[in-house]
């Protein structure tokens, strides 16, 4: 009963609030129904990107404007609409709620949580689309995102505020990566936003379990939109994303957003431009595929610190046919983003993973991202890789070989070992330095192959222990590396060493 | 049959010009007729609506009140919207 008063007062409320509106709207009738979109005639003076609303409450949002006819995506079931409706504009943007307490909690594009047991009221709203900063707010990206893989933050670093893709094949560890990411930043002040677009929810939902099960949920936001919501959802999924992303970014927190993928978001956007007979291009996508990924991602930056030093990390998966990265999507995404990380199936079938080739992969930012420890002992690293690569090919037809090259070989060998990390299991920044150190400096010519995994087990273990707790104390502090440091983690590793050999 | 190209400008601008009339045609909806009275404290609220074409329309549906038209533009004063948006109000509290 108590119930039922607290509604009745509730209702009392709202209508002794209501005022009658004699203000004087924009209509149109629906004429037509498609997959998710509806055009209406009327709405002479509707504009690109306003919300709708038709007679029975369902709001739509304007796409396409043509001479008498206007594209709507049906935000909501479109099933539920009919031929003849009223349709009103508001005059309003579409534009979602956001707030602190989206952290933790799975959301559909429209900022509403997918699980009735979560609930929040938001009252801050972004708008989906928005005009990214402009040069004056922006300042060069100068810290980095540790995303705990060795081989990215050796040699494709990644730093707050860069936009880096990950491309490969299917199944060859993209969203693992991503995943692993997210992961590794607890407690690292960085705010994790995964975007599934078009995925399985089976897929979905492994993801969320993983969050939880590695305690990532804590500083991430799920938005996700599966196969089987409407296209339109998928096509609004990465901009409200981002919208929310930038809700964190003004208030100057640090963000890294996840889409996974855009593969298949070009193919929504193709889908809905096909119903609304855009003319079709290459592909059969419409003109303007180019433009729907660069605003997306020029959306990421690191404002200047009088702008609240807030940054938006972007980091877009692309699915490749074949390995050919020279296909209409990826070629676009790649001459969008600041780099990109190759994978490769036959990498991944040898047991190399993360599956990433380091020859193709690039980070336009460079080493500005990355931590001065890191900076230095991952400068030769890069080479010595290099000469393996080199060599390797090479030598498969040679048997006699001179010392020098077999030395290479042997150090490529150990090195390339070495960047091997199983899946949901990144490394800190101490143990990271430490392991390409003892790589770099070549305390690992002598261990066989198959022991290099038990040394790096054996050296993690050795960290945690009182005797050289020193050195994660000042890495983490400094995050240099100065020469009573070096000699530090040389007695360490030389004594560790002596008990694998 | 060719139609000279300088009918056809003409004939162009006519069609036009009917259309655009059209569009300015206002159309009042009620669920009763209006009374002469009720018709000029409308014109007085609203004085754009002055020297236009207004057409009236009666619609049993509305319950009361009126709805005003014109072109794609709409003013809905009628008491089946308020209800309906009562409705939603109602739906979205519980």
């Amino acid at each position: 009963m108590k119930l039922l008063d607290q509604y009745l007062k509730q209702i009392e409320k709202e209508l002794s609030s209501k005022k009658v509106d004699t203000a004087s709207k924009e209509t149109g009738s629906l004429v037509e129904l498609k997959d998710g979109i509806a055009i209406v005639n009327g709405l002479d003076k509707g504009f690109f990107g306003e919300i709708v609303e038709f007679e029975n409450g369902v709001q739509g949002y304007i796409l396409d404007l043509s001479e008498d006819s206007v594209g709507i995506i049906v935000l909501g079931d479109y099933l539920t609409l009919s031929e003849g409706m009223q349709v009103k504009g508001t005059g309003h943007i579409l534009s979602i709620p956001v707030g602190d307490e989206l952290i933790g909690k799975v959301v559909n594009p429209l900022s509403q949580s997918l699980f009735s047991s979560q609930n929040f009221k938001l009252t801050k709203n972004y708008p989906i689309e928005r005009i990214a900063p402009g040069v004056v707010k922006r300042q060069s990206v100068n810290s980095p995102v540790q995303t705990g893989i060795k081989a990215i933050d050796a040699l494709i670093p990644i730093g707050r505020g860069q936009r880096e893709l990950i491309i490969g094949d299917r199944v060859t560890g993209k969203s693992t990566i991503a995943i692993d990411t997210i992961i590794n930043q607890k407690n690292k002040n960085l705010i994790c936003i995964y975007c599934s677009i078009g995925q399985k929810n089976s897929k979905i939902a492994s993801v969320i379990n993983t969050f939880n099960k590695y305690d990532a949920m804590n500083h991430t936001i799920v938005v996700s939109s599966s196969a089987s919501d409407p296209v339109s959802m998928q096509y609004l999924a990465p901009y409200s994303a981002t919208a929310i992303g930038e809700y964190f970014m003004d208030k100057g927190n640090d963000v890294l957003i996840i889409y996974d993928d855009l593969t298949k978001h070009a193919w929504a956007y193709r889908q809905l431009s096909l119903i609304l007979r855009m003319p079709a291009g290459r592909e059969a996508y419409p003109g303007d595929v180019f433009y729907l990924h660069s605003r997306l991602l020029e959306r990421a930056c690191k404002l200047h610190k009088n702008y609240g030093g807030g940054s938006l990390t972007a980091i877009p998966i692309v699915e490749t046919l074949e390995g050919d990265i020279s296909g209409y999507i990826p070629t676009n995404i790649i001459s969008i983003t600041d780099g990109q990380i190759f994978l490769e199936t036959e990498l991944f079938n040898a047991g190399i993973r993360p599956a990433i080739n380091i020859g193709l992969s690039v980070s336009r930012v460079g080493s500005n991202a990355q931590t001065k420890a890191i900076k230095q002992v991952s400068g030769r690293l890069k080479l010595d890789l290099a000469q393996y690569r080199e060599l390797a090919a090479f030598s498969q037809f040679e048997s006699d070989l001179d010392e020098g090259t077999k030395k290479n070989l042997n150090r490529g060998a150990k090195v390339s070992q070495i960047l091997i990390q199983s899946r949901n299991n990144p490394y800190t920044l101490t143990e990271e330095v430490c392991l390409i150190w003892s790589a770099v400096n070549g305390y690992l010519d002598n261990i066989p192959l198959n022991k290099i995994n038990d040394f790096e087990m054996k050296l993690i273990n050795e960290l945690k222990l009182s005797n050289y707790k020193d050195i994660q104390k000042k890495i983490e502090k400094t995050k240099e590396l100065d020469k009573n440091l070096e000699q530090l983690i040389k007695k360490m590793i030389e004594k560790l060493v002596k008990t694998i050999l | 049959m060719k139609i000279d190209p300088e009918l056809k400008i003409e004939l162009k601008k006519t069609l036009m010009n009917e259309i655009n009339k059209k569009r300015d045609d206002i159309i009042i909806e009620s669920s009763i007729p209006l009374s002469n009275e009720q018709i000029s404290m409308l014109l007085e609220k609203y004085p754009k609506f002055k020297n236009k074409n207004i057409k009236f329309v009666l619609n049993r549906k509305i319950i009361a009140g009126i709805i005003i038209k014109q072109g794609s533009t709409i003013i809905d004063l009628s008491l089946l919207t308020q209800f309906n948006q009562i409705k939603k109000n109602l739906y979205e509290i519980t």
